[in-house]
């Protein structure tokens, strides 16, 4: 692997991972009684900003070094599932990741007055934010799942 | 209602939207071979081409839907992010069903 595709391949875990924690951070503080305005639209900005750099690093890596170098060498080992189940569906669910987050992000930084005042659109926010997470959290141990099958 | 309300419900719209494309080409793509050669061939990769098409869905739908939102008031303010969550909950799981399906047939 040349060095342009370790590095798009490490900047696409390590932004996924600051997006991921940015993630966990806007549910914390959604889940405060007096909410932390401004660390909240930094951590959603965060977020946002996080999983699409690493959209598009992960993209260049996955288009130009993943389908012609390691794919075939996953489907013909010992785990071919870890492509066809897992690869492919954390490479279409991370296509829907960075307009969530833009979602909460655009809820928190715009809707920040209604938070502070509606309890049921706060809920609602709060429940779209752990939806983020989990499937944050999945596309990154997906993630894991074919590094492990890779070597 | 105010312009900052009309954008995020323009813009939870759209999510939902996308999250729907998201599912139904993805797995139009996997059963119909042509549209997913014709995404490569247009944007290089089909992976690509579902990103590209998504962003134009989504920003077309915002530019489209914000000043509808304007008429139609707060009242489904707590709807809609509830309503995405349903979108992205459901087209994930569906892909990961799909995935499975596929595999369980091809192997």
């Amino acid at each position: 692997m040349t060095t342009i595709f370790t590095i798009t391949l490490i900047g696409h875990i390590i932004f996924g991972i600051i997006a991921a924690i940015a993630s966990y951070a806007v549910v914390l503080y959604l889940l405060k009684k007096e909410l932390p305005l401004l660390k909240l639209k930094i951590a959603s900005v965060t977020a946002f900003i996080g999983y699409a750099l690493s959209w598009f690093l992960g993209g260049y890596y996955y288009v130009l070094y993943y389908g012609g170098n390691v794919k075939p060498a996953i489907k013909e080992g010992m785990y071919p599932w870890a492509h066809v189940v897992v690869m492919e569906a954390k490479e279409h669910i991370f296509i829907m990741l960075p307009f969530a987050t833009f979602a909460v992000a655009i809820a928190v930084c715009m809707g920040s007055k209604k938070l502070q005042e509606d309890r049921k659109y706060k809920s609602a926010i709060i429940v779209l934010a752990v939806t983020v997470l989990i499937m944050a959290t999945a596309v990154t141990l997906s993630g894991i799942i074919i590094s492990g099958a890779a070597r | 209602m105010n312009k900052n309300t009309s954008l995020i419900h323009a813009v939870f719209i759209a999510t939902i939207l996308v999250s729907i494309f998201v599912l139904i080409i993805t797995i139009s793509a996997e059963l119909y071979k042509p549209l997913k050669n014709l995404l490569s061939e247009i944007h290089s990769h089909h992976w690509i081409g579902k990103g590209i098409w998504s962003a134009i869905l989504f920003f077309v739908t915002i530019a489209i839907t914000y000043p509808l939102c304007n008429k139609i008031g707060e009242k489904y303010t707590t709807m809609l992010p509830t309503i995405t969550v349903y979108a992205l909950s459901a087209s994930s799981i569906l892909l990961i069903l799909f995935f499975w399906y596929e595999y369980t047939i091809k192997y």
